[in-house]
């Protein structure tokens, strides 16, 4: 229990409730009461769902959907409670758009507040999507800002490498030397390949000897530790995929690569490993705290809905 | 937050260089910055597959086309680390794309003209009260055009993009005289000022925080933006690539070259514009006094692109014009100058191809060699045969007024000698070879990549399949709408040889030329040329000996051996994850003779043997190629009195063109079919909301000048090697 108290990774994620906390004190939503979000919008967005996946949506993309839209609107709320309509991009558009619907010419006159402001008051801002789409995604940084500020320290973030190192693995190396047989002098470099195998093994031919044997080519015998994407480089994929699988210590192949036919024997294998947090300490940093920030996100989002009650319109029977 | 500050950066370099070059532990690489030695080094080199040519949603012209995307996710999407969100036809984000195969280097090169009105525009700060932020620009670069509640209309949207397109470019990039900035800055100068330098900062962090400094080595970045000249809508575009973090403090742009500065830099002079060319000068000399002869590490290199869509217009110069000044000395100037800053040239790209130019549907009306741009009668080897695979994703418009398609208005395709000879590469080392014997100096001995000038952040995303979706935002969400963009092509790899995979062992291999394009596969291309090659070198360790005995591609021939004609060895590996096999090798020769006339020639040195390759009516291949071709190639019309260039081209097997298999997978209309036009009509009039999209599915090869647009439905990809060249 001690332990667990200790760990950096929960301190972390108090760090994570504690931005919580300021988040929250941000502004004190005082609105309160059910709000819909109309069914011809969830409709759409169905619809748009179901046209990318090729299918009707199931039951748990649909309820997906619904918390999608939920959140949207929770965001749009939140936004508006605390004065996002503010913004001078918000403002100015606004204010084009009411002067741009307005009966009275005159009234284009009015100044950018005054002209948001009757856009507000006439509902024109509710449906406007670009000024919505500013608002939300603002809600949404300033949210998530209070969370990404919050560095993890090295203690933390070693605790998080170690809990999803598959999220940060080192590839494989491998170490060979191989025996090139080509198509230039031979007729069939297959068939000399395997007769050539035959006689390394039964004749126990070390690989430093066994070079030998085989045809000059642009590649070299004998290769440093190496990934696979740098094997791919010199031979081909087709030469890779032959190599995975084989075992150490003794000749195999023939295996085909670009330049032809090539007895193999792997000296080393080193298997995939976890990057240090020397190697992966941006992207750990980044990480944790992109996660923290959607933590975050949710519980401020949660509570929000509790708040603001969204609820997504069924469609009239 | 995010902001690393160049002037950090900087500092640590100036801090740390001094003791770099050893203090690394590795002799082999001069570093300029800190890194660690990579654990593959390969002292016979190896080929690494790029982009030098990438925009992403800080682009204006990107941006104004609804692509939202940043440098660094250009840089994790090229890592394979994260997906890429693309705009559909109707602006909505829903478009993801992974990248197919990783690549191992990038440059993100946004336009540098109006990095300032896209910072103010796109700040994302809450409440940063920039009154800019509310301006007419700043609403054409996010296209918060639609609405205000109706469904966004996607036809109005491609147009308001386009239109935005138009009145952006013109002022900044387009006019070669009194250039300026946007009127948004008018009042705000220097918090535009502030805004480009943010905007700069960010493509260096970006750079920053995507190169792989360990052991490991998996993935380089450059940092480099684009100088985007349009005078009078000729291409005078030229990617800026840098060595390392320590570059220009601010870049220099198409409004810096105007050729007479505007005395007033926040107004906009709309008279005279057309007809005047900028001045490059300034660019190359900004280059190599505030970068190259500055103390500490700044190296650069200048890349132009498009020639194919260069040629001049009402008195605007072609982007591979001569070396400019009045007297034979200040020309001999420039041209050294343009030799050392300006040494490579993109052959292939997104808006076609710029190697040279046969159209065939003029086969008939012109004589042979007046089918091809910029050949003399007297080149064609063989009479009535001029080089027709120069007949390769060729583009109908001569400049950017066509937006990188058909000239508007017109409805015959433009005869090949209405094209400025320069505006192919070829034709260019072919007069950089009679500059050499005017001016002692040869300014276009380039070397030769390919690359995308993708607009959506997707670098390597160069399928050649239905999934190709464009590269320009909602302007080509779909492709085969339109005649301007179904023309285009899904862009090419630059390939650098180097020891690895390194900053400053791939910019060595950039400076040395040592690098190849290709149009999109990934073949292995080598090329060497000497004088004592054996001719069974291609049994052998063919690339130790062309090292130890003549020079790579991108080399110099070494001084004549004896009265020996140069021998070449060329040698191509197919493209084993796409799987298309070789068709043949192909040395492009070009010379100048002892009169400074220009003469070409293309010699098959390797063709595979009975090859029907082709590809059946649904595109499944027909016959076998090769997987490796090489041959050691003797110049049988060798004269060491005239000056010459070699390079390398290989074919593969033919293959459908994206736009074939996107129109038969996704609509059912096949383009290699005789009922295409039967198909397309039955999906415009069962779908009608569909027609639209179907419009240019039929568009075929063509036979004559009333077949516009020209396109190929079935095309063979190819690489294209940086010249070996020789002078007396």
């Amino acid at each position: 229990m001690i332990r667990v108290l200790r760990s950096p990774a929960l301190h972390f994620a108090l760090v994570g409730l504690v931005a919580f906390v300021v988040v929250r004190s941000q502004a004190a939503p005082e609105v309160r009461g059910a709000s819909e979000v109309p069914w011809t919008k969830a409709r759409m967005l169905y619809d748009e769902m179901a046209k990318s996946k090729g299918r009707p949506l199931t039951e748990s993309e649909m309820t997906e959907a619904d918390q999608m839209l939920i959140d949207r609107e929770t965001l749009y709320l939140y936004s508006r409670q605390i004065g996002l309509q503010r913004d001078p991009i918000v403002q100015r558009r606004l204010a084009q758009i009411a002067s741009f619907v307005s009966e009275n010419p005159h009234e284009a006159e009015r100044s950018a507040e005054e002209g948001a402001r009757t856009a507000e008051e006439e509902g024109i801002m509710d449906g406007d999507l670009i000024s919505r789409r500013i608002m939300i995604d603002a809600a949404r940084r300033l949210i998530r800002a209070t969370a990404l500020v919050f560095q993890p320290d090295d203690e933390a973030m070693q605790e998080y490498l170690t809990a999803n190192a598959e999220r940060f693995q080192q590839p494989g190396l491998t170490r060979i030397t191989h025996v090139a047989l080509t198509g230039w002098r031979r007729a069939d470099p297959r068939a000399d390949a395997v007769t050539l195998l035959a006689r390394l093994t039964s004749e126990n031919i070390a690989p430093e000897e066994a070079i030998g044997l085989g045809d000059e080519t642009v590649l070299s015998p004998e290769l440093a530790l190496l990934p696979d994407s740098s094997l791919e480089r010199r031979f081909g994929r087709a030469f890779v995929k032959g190599l995975a699988g084989l075992p150490s210590g003794s000749w195999q192949g023939p295996i085909r690569s670009r330049v032809g036919e090539h007895l193999v024997f792997i000296l080393e294998r080193v298997p995939p490993r976890t990057a240090t947090l020397g190697e992966a300490r941006d992207q750990v940093s980044s990480a944790m705290r992109n996660e923290n920030a959607d933590r975050v996100l949710r519980a401020r989002l949660d509570e929000l809905q509790e708040v603001f009650d969204v609820r997504v319109q069924r469609p009239p029977s | 937050m995010k902001l690393f500050t160049r002037s950090a950066i900087m500092a640590a370099a100036v801090l740390v260089c001094p003791s770099l070059t050893n203090a690394q532990g590795n002799e082999r690489i001069n570093y300029s910055e800190v890194r660690e030695p990579c654990a593959d080094y390969k002292p016979l080199k190896q080929p690494f597959f790029g982009n030098l040519h990438q925009h992403t949603g800080r682009s204006y012209d990107a941006s104004l086309r609804i692509v939202r995307s940043t440098p660094d996710d250009a840089y994790k999407f090229a890592r394979g680390l994260g997906a890429v969100t693309t705009p559909d036809q109707f602006g909505f984000q829903t478009r993801s794309t992974v990248i197919p195969r990783k690549l191992d280097f990038l440059a993100v090169t946004d336009h540098a003209e109006f990095f300032g009105e896209v910072g103010i525009c796109q700040d994302i700060s809450v409440f940063s009260g920039d009154p800019a932020r509310n301006s007419l620009e700043c609403a054409l670069l996010n296209q918060y055009l639609y609405g205000p509640t109706s469904f966004p209309i996607p036809f109005f949207l491609r147009s308001s993009a386009s239109a935005a397109f138009t009145i952006f470019s013109p002022m900044g990039p387009g006019s070669g005289l009194f250039s300026s900035v946007m009127p948004m800055c008018k009042r705000t100068r220097s918090g535009c000022q502030q805004a480009e330098l943010r905007v700069w900062d960010e493509i260096i962090q970006a750079a920053h925080d995507n190169y792989d400094r360990t052991s490991a080595c998996t993935f380089t970045t450059f940092v480099a933006y684009e100088n985007t000249a349009t005078p009078t809508f000729v291409n005078h575009h030229r990617n800026i690539i840098f060595r390392n973090e320590d570059v220009l403090e601010r870049p220099i742009t198409a409004i810096d070259i105007a050729s007479r500065p505007n005395p007033v830099p926040t107004r906009q002079v709309v008279s005279p514009v057309l007809g005047t060319t900028p001045d490059p000068t300034i660019l190359w000399r900004g280059i190599k006094e505030d970068c190259l002869d500055r103390p500490g590490n700044c190296d650069a290199v200048v890349i132009p692109h498009n020639t194919n869509l260069a040629t001049p217009i009402a008195g605007v110069a072609t982007l591979m014009a001569d070396p400019p000044g009045d007297t034979l000395r200040e020309q001999r100037r420039n041209a050294r100058l343009m030799a050392e800053v300006q040494p490579l040239v993109e052959i292939y790209q997104d808006k076609g191809a710029s190697e040279c130019r046969f159209d065939p549907r003029f086969r008939n009306i012109l004589r042979p060699a007046e089918a091809q741009t910029g050949l003399a009668p007297s080149d064609v080897r063989n009479p009535g045969e001029p080089d027709e695979f120069c007949s390769f994703e060729l583009l109908d418009a001569v400049s950017l007024a066509g937006a990188s398609g058909v000239n508007p208005g017109r409805t015959t395709a433009n005869s090949p000698q209405a094209f400025d000879p320069r505006a192919y590469v070829r034709n260019v080392l072919k007069d950089g070879l009679s500059l050499e014997r005017k001016l002692g100096v040869n300014p276009f001995k380039l070397g030769i990549g390919a690359s995308q000038d993708d607009h959506t952040s997707r670098p390597g995303f160069t399928v050649e399949d239905a999934s190709y979706n464009g590269h320009l935002g909602i302007d080509d969400a779909v492709p085969t709408r339109s005649i301007n963009t179904i023309q285009n092509s899904s862009g090419g790899d630059w390939v650098v040889w180097a020891e690895e995979n390194s900053r400053d062992s791939i910019f060595d291999g950039l400076k040395a030329k040592e690098t190849y394009g290709t149009s999109g596969t990934r073949p292995i291309v080598r090329f060497f040329g000497g004088w004592n090659f054996g001719k069974n070198l291609c049994e052998k360790n063919f690339v130790r000996r062309g090292y130890q005995k003549g020079v790579p591609m991108g080399g110099d021939l070494p001084p004549r051996v004896g009265n020996k004609s140069p021998r070449f060895v060329a040698a191509a590996w197919k493209d084993d994850f796409i799987g298309t096999d070789l068709q043949r090798i192909q040395i492009v020769k070009g010379w100048s003779d002892r009169l400074g006339e220009t003469h070409e020639a293309v010699y098959d040195v390797a063709v595979t043997d009975g090859n029907g390759g082709s590809v059946g009516r649904f595109c499944q291949d027909r016959g076998r190629g090769s997987e490796h071709l090489c041959a050691v190639w003797e110049d049988p019309d060798f004269d060491p009195e005239e000056n010459a260039f070699y390079y390398v081209r290989v074919l593969e097997n033919p293959v459908c063109r994206y736009s074939t298999e996107y129109c038969q997978l996704r609509f059912g209309i096949n383009p290699l079919s005789d009922r295409c036009e039967k198909q397309k009509e039955r999906i415009e009039t069962q779908f009608p909301l569909l027609a639209g999209n179907v419009s240019q599915c039929c568009a075929g090869p063509g036979t004559t000048p009333e077949d516009v647009p020209f396109l190929e439905t079935v095309i063979q990809e190819r690489a294209w090697t940086s010249p070996i060249f020789y002078s007396p």
